[in-house]
């Protein structure tokens, strides 16, 4: 047998020292059954009514479609990929979703409840992971478990956690690189599959990248003094080279660099960066409506303040305890860049560090909890952990209303408008017509029986290339039009001018859940329609001539314009002799 | 197209374990803060064996083989011979028309007690010969080998008797380094691969239950070495072989490392020595590998290491040619951008390698007191995919000579250029004292 010599000072310093043999094993199967129960929690709030609220959304259409062309196409699109995101969350999705998609009844109101029913899996990993680095943190268990909760049954993390976004993909990944960073053994492989993880996060959404300072502190404060350059350069070598992929995939299709007749990752880029348009400053109420004021709104509509700002504010104080600090740098760094004073700032942003923001704030609660404990005599103890329990409940009072949130989320069909939209199509429309509709209706009608390119999404029309060379042009390709709230509001101009050459054909819903399904007119059928329009105004025009007048009735309306033409002409006894009429008569005609 | 595209995935995918399990060996040492320090010697304490120290020669000049002798006698250990192996043949002229076995006689004139000369009468020359024949003349309890143009540390055996009396070890491997590092663009390669070796892979092959001896520094008990009949006299790899042996009768070997012990050695000074060297120590591989003594390992995972520490060299020179012809042709050749992407793969463990080797040369400059500048770094990172061409070059040549049978002792140069060693800390502290 060969060895290697081990010096006595083998021990890790911090490696816990297992507990005895005696209470480990029922101390674990009941931190196992809490984590479970808990997680099973989370999922049943996370799923009740899952189909029903929120609102399904152009963006989750549009992740979903490109899952199922990756699948079914070949394509990492079902239009030319154009690098708006990479590309990893949805090929996940793509591996994961024929799942669900075989476990759902056919008469489901979309197939968007597959990737929600993803979303909810992707949660639940979340939680888990958040629970696990709650306590490579250093947190009791208790106090992990209390991140766990804080941040999945939140309703603004149940709003957002449900619908098919990135960040939710990029989310277990994301907290999975900090768990292997902060790993226990502190071992070379698993900083670097901490690299790995956070490179997949980033392919997902590229926006986590802001974690990359905080990730690098956690990796900095658990490595092993000696060998740390070696985890630090294992981390960043594994982190480039994951994002090298997504730029040589670029360079392998000639797509790096801008050129003609061509979409290159540069523009894409561009366009993230500076073309899009500013969202205005986060607490800047006079911004642009949907910007970056709006969003905040609409996550203290839901979380009232809890995560977003009390997790700010913990963050701030968790930068005094040092092995809280990186979740602090993440929470801030995010933040900083969230209060840039201009850019663009979508709503989901806020997903990714909604789960830091309940670190911190669990975090913070663990560091006074261990504080009271301190306390030499059980009686202080005991009066200080029951005040802050007492504390704690005292300030979820104003969080009663949260009971509302829950209730709409568990109850509310915000979607019936929507699906009775999707029923009309496919029974009333024929398959070889080109609609144009939002994204939330794409997957279901290529499903319905229309070619990939006959369901054409709204925003493609004005903005790419190949759709507009099949469309011809201008609106005339377009045969239907599914008009809604979203597409209004961000339609281009070739959109815009289908609907305004356009008939209803049917409407339904009320305020921003109205939807209408409209028929684009063929120019022969406007001809016919300006046609019938002109005859009928001729008609009108010539029945006012012959009627007589309401003010003289021996004149027709006819001879009173008539009098006017012929006056610079004729002379008032003419103009009387020429109409048979009075000469008072044509004088109060002419002074009118 | 097809075709190409899954010989491209094939190809990549296999250069993506190599790379990947040759990265994981390589870093065993900085892989967690339990291997960075379990590779050190025993403290020294009261010395208790006695030490045959031989020095395999063949065509050494007298500056060599006097400063390997000087610095093995200056071991401050209380009980140790020193006996210069040579061949009877050796007579070509080295220095002042002196031959290699001249120069060996009259350094045992000059220490009389303690240097011996054993001289092999065999037909056939070569350096597992020598050491059967030298091994019947030693008389003390180890024997240790030392390569004539190598310089020994001192307080070396110091810390090899405790450590054999610390672990009730068989054989103590000790480490060699090169440190001749600036002699041409290759050398620094040379030196890495010797450091990351010793410091690093030689403790993870410990572990794994399988190790292969160097021929360098390593020390055996006498009585095992006549046990097992000594070294085959018909291998190149007459180290590794007898690593193997021993392992398969459960011997317990230990590597001790310490840079400031390390065993110092030079590079070969041309492309053409290294290439011979490379070539030897391949097909001694080769040979082990054939002779299948591995196979008696007793368990499958001591088999499997064996097995893959034996082909990995060449799988490394594999790669060396394949990886930049896979990607070139996936460039070339209209394939779909994903398998583009999969010939890329290996691209990525030998990337983050050349990270990690920029960092241990960094340890390693900081550990021997080197001066290693910023073009040092840069000829690192240069020469490795030349570097990689010329051990795949010596492999496809060991290969060659393989499958033609032809097994000649291929023996490389010493111009002897470290003669004035760059004595480390250590060294220094322990000769004041």
């Amino acid at each position: 047998m060969s060895t290697v010599l081990e010096h006595i000072d083998v021990v890790e310093p911090d490696e816990a020292r297992p507990a005895g043999p005696a209470h480990a094993a029922p101390r674990r199967g009941s931190e196992r059954l809490r984590v479970g129960l808990a997680l099973i929690v989370i999922g049943v709030a996370h799923s009740l009514n899952l189909a029903g609220w929120p609102r399904y959304f152009d963006d989750e259409g549009t992740y979903y479609s490109q899952a199922w062309s990756v699948l079914n196409m070949g394509s990492l699109a079902p239009y030319t990929y154009w690098y708006d995101h990479p590309p990893a969350g949805w090929l996940q999705m793509a591996l994961f979703s024929w799942l669900p998609e075989a476990l759902l009844a056919d008469d489901v109101n979309s197939d968007l409840l597959a990737g929600r029913i993803l979303m909810v899996a992707y949660t639940l990993v979340t939680a888990l992971l958040l629970y696990v680095l709650a306590k490579r943190l250093g947190m009791a268990r208790g106090w992990a478990l209390a991140a766990m909760l804080l941040w999945a049954l939140n309703p603004l993390v149940v709003y957002e956690g449900r619908q098919v976004f990135l960040d939710n993909i990029a989310l277990p990944w994301l907290v999975g690189a900090f768990v292997l960073v902060l790993d226990r053994r502190r071992h070379l492989g698993h900083h670097m599959a901490g690299g790995l993880c956070f490179g997949v996060a980033v392919l997902s959404k590229e926006t986590v990248l802001v974690f990359l300072p905080a990730l690098l502190v956690a990796l900095w404060q658990s490595a092993y003094r000696p060998t740390r350059p070696f985890a630090i350069m294992g981390f960043s070598a594994v982190v480039a080279i994951s994002g090298s992929t997504y730029l040589l995939y670029a360079l392998i299709r000639d797509e790096l660099f801008p050129g003609p007749d061509h979409v290159s990752i540069w523009d894409a880029l561009a366009f993230q960066l500076g073309g899009r348009e500013g969202s205005g400053w986060l607490l800047d109420p006079d911004g642009p409506s949907d910007g970056a004021y709006d969003a905040l709104s609409g996550w203290l509509h839901f979380d009232d303040g809890v995560l977003v700002v009390g997790g700010v504010a913990a963050a701030l104080v968790t930068l005094a305890v040092r092995r809280l600090r990186p979740v602090g740098i993440a929470v801030l760094v995010v933040t900083l860049v969230a209060l840039r004073p201009s850019g663009y700032l979508p709503q989901m942003y806020v997903v990714a560090v909604l789960p830091f923001c309940a670190l911190a704030l669990a975090g913070l609660l663990d560091v006074a909890w261990r504080w009271l404990m301190r306390a030499r005599t059980a009686p202080v103890r005991v009066i200080s952990a029951a005040s802050m329990l007492a504390a704690l409940a005292a300030a979820t009072v104003p969080l009663a209303d949260w009971r509302y949130d829950y209730a709409t989320a568990w109850t509310a069909d915000t979607n019936d408008v929507r699906s009775a939209t999707a029923a009309y199509v496919e029974d009333d429309l024929p398959r070889d017509a080109t609609i144009v509709v939002d994204n939330t209706l794409w997957n279901d009608l290529v499903d319905a029986g229309w070619a990939t390119e006959d369901v054409v999404w709204f925003y493609k029309v004005d903005s790419d290339g190949a759709v507009m060379e099949q469309l011809g042009g201008d609106y005339l390709g377009i045969d239907y039009l599914v008009w809604s709230d979203n597409v209004a509001r961000n339609a281009g101009p070739i959109v815009v001018e289908a609907y305004d050459h356009s008939e209803l054909l049917r409407t339904a819903g009320e305020g921003d859940a109205r939807i209408e399904v409209r028929r684009v007119l063929p120019l022969a059928e406007q001809a016919r329609i300006q046609a019938v329009e002109d005859e009928a105004e001729r008609q009108r025009l010539e029945a006012f001539l012959t009627a007589p007048s309401a003010e003289f009735t021996d004149l027709t309306n006819g001879q009173i314009e008539g009098i006017k033409v012929d006056q610079a002409t004729l002379s008032v006894p003419e103009l009387a002799a020429k109409y048979v009429t009075s000469q008072e008569t044509i004088l109060t005609i002419l002074d009118e | 197209m097809v075709f190409v595209s899954a010989v491209l995935t094939l190809v990549a995918v296999a250069l993506l374990v190599i790379a990947g399990a040759t990265l994981w060996w390589q870093m065993h040492a900085w892989s967690s803060p339990r291997s960075f320090r379990s590779v050190g010697f025993e403290v020294p304490v009261r010395a208790r064996y006695s030490f045959s120290l031989i020095v395999p020669c063949r065509e050494e000049t007298e500056p060599v083989m006097r400063a390997t002798v000087q610095r093995l006698l200056a071991q401050d250990h209380p009980d140790l011979e020193v006996i210069l192996s040579v061949g009877h043949d050796d007579a070509k002229p080295m220095t002042d028309g002196l031959s290699t076995v001249e120069i060996a006689q009259a350094l045992a004139r000059r220490w009389p007690t303690r240097v011996k000369v054993s001289i092999n009468h065999d037909a056939v020359k070569n350096k597992p010969r020598q050491l059967n024949s030298t091994l019947l003349d030693c008389t003390k309890e180890i024997v240790g080998i030392i390569d004539a143009e190598s310089l020994t540390q001192p307080g070396l055996l110091r810390h090899v008797d405790a450590t054999f009396q610390g672990t009730d070890a068989d054989v103590v491997q000790g480490a060699v380094h090169l440190m001749n590092y600036r002699d041409s663009w290759f050398s620094l390669r040379n030196c890495m691969e010797y450091r990351i070796w010793f410091r690093s892979r030689l403790h993870g092959h410990a572990l794994s239950g399988f190790i292969p001896l160097g021929g360098n520094t390593v020390f055996m008990k006498r009585a095992l070495l006549e046990e097992v009949g000594g070294w085959d006299g018909d291998c190149l790899a007459e180290d590794c072989e007898i690593g193997v042996r021993l392992s398969c009768l459960g011997k317990k070997i230990v590597v001790g490392y310490d840079s400031r012990l390390a065993t110092q050695e030079e590079t070969p000074e041309r492309i053409p020595q290294l290439i011979k060297q490379r070539t030897r120590w391949a097909l001694g591989f080769m040979q082990v590998l054939a002779k299948g003594e591995w196979k008696k390992l007793p368990t499958r995972s001591q088999r499997f290491h064996a097995w893959w520490t034996l082909v990995q060299q060449h799988a490394v020179a594999f790669s060396g040619i394949a990886l930049p012809l896979a990607v070139l042709t996936g460039f070339l050749v209209d394939v779909p951008p994903l398998v583009v992407l999969i010939t890329f793969l290996p691209l990525a463990p030998t990337l983050t390698m050349l990270g990690f080797e920029m960092l241990i040369l960094r340890e390693w400059s900081r550990e021997m007191h080197l001066d290693v500048r910023p073009r040092d770094y840069l000829r690192l990172v240069l020469s490795l995919p030349f570097y990689q061409l010329l051990l795949a070059v010596a492999v496809l040549r060991a290969a060659w000579k393989y499958f033609t049978g032809d097994f000649a002792w291929e023996k490389t140069a010493h111009a002897g250029s470290h003669i004035t060693p760059q004595l480390t800390l250590v060294g220094q502290q322990e000769k004041a004292a």
